[in-house]
């Protein structure tokens, strides 16, 4: 009896519903790796249509199709294509879905593309105003002398 | 989501990625903002994992070492220096002392540190606690067959230690002989040791590469020579000498693209000089001039010629009379 239960709800169809209104048909045991939509599951039982308030539907497809095909090779080539937003967004999505393997692979990501580089590149590919006052500069730079010499002309 | 977003404040997709980040991007992000700056501060878990690669290594001295790990609070869990040429045996055993529940300990090719000082450094260590379990020292010099079998030693006492000290809760309802449970100890440790390692995926040691089931130590003894060295498994599943195709790499030489041993009468030479096998050699795309292909590894060394086949760095020197620099 179990084991005709569970064949059924391998096959089952469940709907995914993005920030943006677009929708999703995914297969039960894709969307169960993503912990947050397990939890939903688990909460109501006989949910048809799962609400991600906070994920654009451009972004969900990317993180389904990376639950389908991820694998060693996939994994390597996936980060190439998609450019620093995005990045970040899908690590946000990655995030609030619980998909861990997803999480670790846009992190390691992330970090490859910042090797190196200096304080004003992070900002410049970031988009993030320098606030430190030119005191705590100082400081900083001081406190940190041994680690800056030299840094990668980007 | 976009509503939320402010400009010119970091997205909280950094922050997620502070913790995957080495010690030398995490300084940076910290000169890059106020909140970037109040998080690594205030983050402690974030000092219980220090990664420290290139540029830091050749920087880091046992000073700022010591300075940088006091950041965890005595918790530092995982050290990682790769070829951090200034750290001694002292600077090390200092660290050590004041974080006695580190776990991981990889210092490939920090070559001030001596046999006896990472001795030194192991003992402290499982005096103190039974945490450390994963050791990794390649590259350092002049490992002897005795110093190894005293960090053996010294390992697997942890790990049977760590076992009778915090059973895993499920093992209670479960009867146990003491025995039968140290002998399965015996063996997880002799398993872990025999996870294969495969000398082209061995990565270099210029970047710490996080494994899942990371052997308890890098090194062995290698089988053939009895030296203390890598010990590289053969991934051909033809090969006919499967289970004896283990040794280090100066007896059992290697292709560079697959990992596979290669017998003394096939190595190919690429042009960038390491070795590949005959089947990886005929796969791979060779240089117009001199017919010699790149590894995997080197494959961003080609040139394109006026016609746009492939060309080497040897034959594009050779046709322009000038030298590539970079190569080391």
């Amino acid at each position: 009896m179990a084991e005709e239960k569970s064949q059924a709800s391998s096959s089952k169809m469940l709907t995914l519903k993005a920030s943006d209104g677009v929708l999703f048909e995914v297969e039960l045991n894709i969307a169960k790796e993503m912990k947050t939509v397990q939890a939903y599951i688990d909460d109501c039982e006989d949910i048809e249509t799962i609400p991600i308030p906070n994920v654009l539907g451009k972004h969900l497809a990317i993180v389904i199709e990376y639950i389908k095909k991820t694998n060693e090779e996939y994994d390597a080539e996936f980060e190439k294509q998609w450019n620093m937003d995005d990045l970040q967004l899908l690590l946000l999505a990655a995030n609030y879905l619980n998909i861990s393997g997803l999480q670790e692979c846009l992190c390691k990501a992330i970090a490859k593309r910042i090797e190196n580089k200096s304080p004003e590149y992070v900002r410049k590919v970031f988009n993030i105003e320098n606030d430190h006052s030119p005191e705590e500069e100082a400081k900083l730079r001081k406190e940190y002398k041994w680690a800056f010499e030299g840094v990668d002309k980007d | 989501m976009e509503a939320e977003e402010q400009e010119g404040h970091p997205h909280m997709a950094m922050f997620m990625v502070l913790g995957h980040l080495p010690l030398y991007e995490i300084l940076t992000m910290s000169s890059v903002c106020k909140s970037l700056l109040d998080e690594i501060n205030s983050d402690v878990l974030l000092w219980h994992r220090l990664i420290v690669e290139s540029p830091l290594n050749s920087r880091l001295t046992d000073e700022t070492l010591l300075k940088i790990t006091s950041k965890a609070n005595g918790r530092l869990k995982t050290l990682a220096l790769m070829n951090c040429i200034h750290i001694t045996d002292q600077g090390l055993l200092r660290v050590v002392e004041q974080n006695p529940y580190i776990k991981e300990l990889h210092i490939p090719a920090c070559t001030s540190i001596t046999p006896e000082g990472i001795l030194k450094v192991v003992e402290a260590l499982c005096e103190r606690s039974n945490c450390l379990t994963n050791l990794s020292i390649n590259g350092i010099y002049n490992i002897q067959k005795d110093h190894y079998h005293m960090l053996a030693l010294n390992l697997r006492k942890n790990l049977t230690l760590e076992y009778e000290q915090t059973p895993p809760p499920f093992y209670h309802h479960i009867q146990f002989e003491h025995n039968v449970l140290a002998s399965n100890l015996r063996l997880d440790y002799e398993e872990k040791m025999q996870q294969p390692v495969y000398y082209h995926k061995r990565g270099s040691v210029s970047s710490f590469k996080q494994g899942k089931n990371m052997r308890i130590i890098d090194l062995e003894i290698c089988p053939k020579c009895v030296e203390v060295r890598m010990v590289y498994d053969c991934p051909k599943v033809d090969c006919c000498k499967r289970k004896e195709c283990r040794g280090c790499i100066f007896c059992i030489p290697r292709c560079e693209n697959c990992g596979g041993c290669v017998g003394s009468d096939e190595p190919e030479e690429g042009a960038c000089g390491d070795i590949l096998c005959l089947e990886c050699w005929l796969q791979v795309p060779k240089c117009n001039f001199c017919n010699k292909p790149y590894c995997m590894q080197h494959t961003d060394w080609w040139c394109t010629s006026t016609d746009s086949s492939l060309l080497c760095r040897v034959c594009d020197e050779n046709s322009h009379g000038y030298t590539y620099t970079d190569v080391l």
